[in-house]
């Protein structure tokens, strides 16, 4: 049996259970970004209730997927342009630029918090998370898995993961999109593929200043969340403090961890047999596709929803910096079909 | 949570997430079950654990991530790593596609010589999503 969490009402029946609220306000990105991850082993040990943590980065930086590799997905020039601070966060998905112009909401809970667990829990967090939105005066909706959109366009990203015996899902909000630098960020084989990617990313991200043109003060947002999870039926947040050994935790494990080179430089993936591909998510189901058959085969980029190809081109001999559409059904579509039928799909 | 029998040959659950196999030479090979496999849906990737390392009980061993969440997982039971399915870092498709087969995740070797299934400590029950 779990330990009462402390501050907890007793139980009332249908009563909504009661987390505990940390805004962190304003503050460093490895603070917004992995607190959470200090906060994570005392929810688990029943020491504090679970925990939403809303929180606002006071710097731009880039967030790397628990599994993405360092090398592989950032662009050595801009990085040598901007050396922002690099985060390896323990949630999945792919890398993200963050900036001031962003607000995260983190969830730390225990197994026994929700009746479904784990990514099934994304689903009834996203629809609280929208009803926010909406209040707000967005006009959100869930795409599953993890998207906020408003209609095709994503404007929240969202990941989750177990970490330290509590479940984890963040997420956050683009109140103003730098689609350029999310653009830039991304390490791409050939310069040509930036202006498609920018122009993917204009076509499937937007931002609340684009769809409603301003956001939300800062402080309507943490009670319009608050309110979005208790009327979907998930909980009642009250605010709390953090306390000495969630300080202590980032301070002396968390926060030293996040800045080592072995952590934040995982080394690439080994590649499985066959064309050498990378895979560039935009949002939700959109992204780029660059495939290299080797010695032997082409070299293609697609424009791809799902795993069907949307759009495809070849580099012209001679001329590395421009790329020529290939039209459906030629020999050369189909041989970038063959060269990707097994590839999974964008979610 | 008891994990059920010792496995000895065929492919025995551990817990609601993991498959154990008893081995020859008393290591035991584990991988992820088929109900885990449908309950998850395609995984996009994994992350071994370390081979010769000891894990205690409930420490995070090895991570498997799909639909963008990644479940940190411990081993069914205390024990050390002895080996690990390597090509699934680069490719896990098999995973998905053949799970009692060439999806197989790591072998180890249980503290407990008596197996995973003897009383130890039992796998964290919904850690895969």
């Amino acid at each position: 049996m779990s330990p009462v969490p402390p501050g907890a009402p007793p139980d009332r029946g249908g009563a909504l259970p009661t987390w505990r609220l940390l805004d962190l306000g304003r503050c460093p990105p490895e603070r917004a970004q992995s607190f959470a991850e200090a906060v994570a082993p005392s929810v688990a040990d029943g020491s504090v209730p679970n925990t939403l943590l809303l929180a606002r980065p006071s710097a731009p930086y880039i967030s790397l997927g628990y599994h993405q590799s360092y090398a592989e997905e950032l662009e050595p020039g801009f990085l040598a342009r901007r050396p922002l601070p690099v985060l390896r966060r323990v949630e999945g998905g792919g890398t993200t630029y963050l900036d001031p112009d962003q607000i995260f909401y983190q969830l730390v809970y225990r197994d026994e918090a929700t009746a479904a667990g784990g990514a099934a829990d994304l689903a009834r967090v996203l629809g609280a998370v929208a009803r926010a939105a909406r209040q707000l005066g967005l006009e959100a909706s869930v795409r599953p898995p993890c998207d906020l959109v408003v209609g095709d366009r994503k404007f929240s990203g969202n990941a989750g993961g177990d970490w330290e015996g509590a479940h984890l899902i963040v997420g956050g909000w683009l109140l103003r999109a730098d689609r350029e630098t999310m653009a830039d960020l991304l390490r791409l084989p050939d310069p040509a593929l930036r202006p498609l990617l920018l122009r993917e990313m204009g076509r499937w991200i937007t931002s609340w200043e684009e769809e409603t043109g301003g956001c939300p003060a800062p402080e309507h947002i943490a009670p319009a969340l608050v309110e979005g999870f208790e009327r979907a039926g998930l909980f009642r947040a009250l605010p709390g403090e953090t306390t000495e050994a969630e300080e202590a935790r980032f301070r002396d494990e968390v926060a030293p961890r996040i800045e080592t080179p072995e952590w934040r430089e995982l080394p690439p993936l080994p590649k499985p047999p066959g064309p050498s591909v990378r895979r560039v998510r935009v949002a939700g189901p959109h992204g780029l596709w660059i495939v290299d058959g080797g010695s032997d085969g082409g070299r293609w980029a697609a424009v791809v929803e799902g795993n069907r190809i949307q759009e495809a081109f070849r580099w012209p001999e001679g001329d590395p910096g421009a790329l020529l559409l290939v039209e459906p059904g030629r020999a050369e579509w189909e041989e970038l079909r063959a060269a990707t039928a097994r590839l999974p799909a964008f979610e | 949570m008891d994990p059920g029998p010792v496995a000895t040959g065929p492919a025995c659950p551990a817990g609601p997430d993991l498959w154990m196999r008893e081995e020859p030479d008393g290591s035991f090979t584990v991988g992820l079950t088929r109900e885990a496999r449908g309950r998850i849906g395609p995984v996009a990737f994994y992350g071994p654990p370390t081979v010769g390392h000891r894990y205690a009980a409930g420490e995070p061993a090895f991570s498997i991530e799909s639909g963008k969440w990644v479940g940190h997982l411990p081993l069914p039971a205390p024990g050390t790593v002895v080996a690990t399915n390597e090509p699934l870092r680069g490719d896990p498709r098999p995973i998905h596609d053949d799970p009692l087969g060439e999806g197989w995740l790591f072998r180890m070797r249980p503290e407990d010589p008596a197996g995973p299934g003897r009383g130890n400590a039992p796998p964290r029950p919904a850690a895969v999503p």
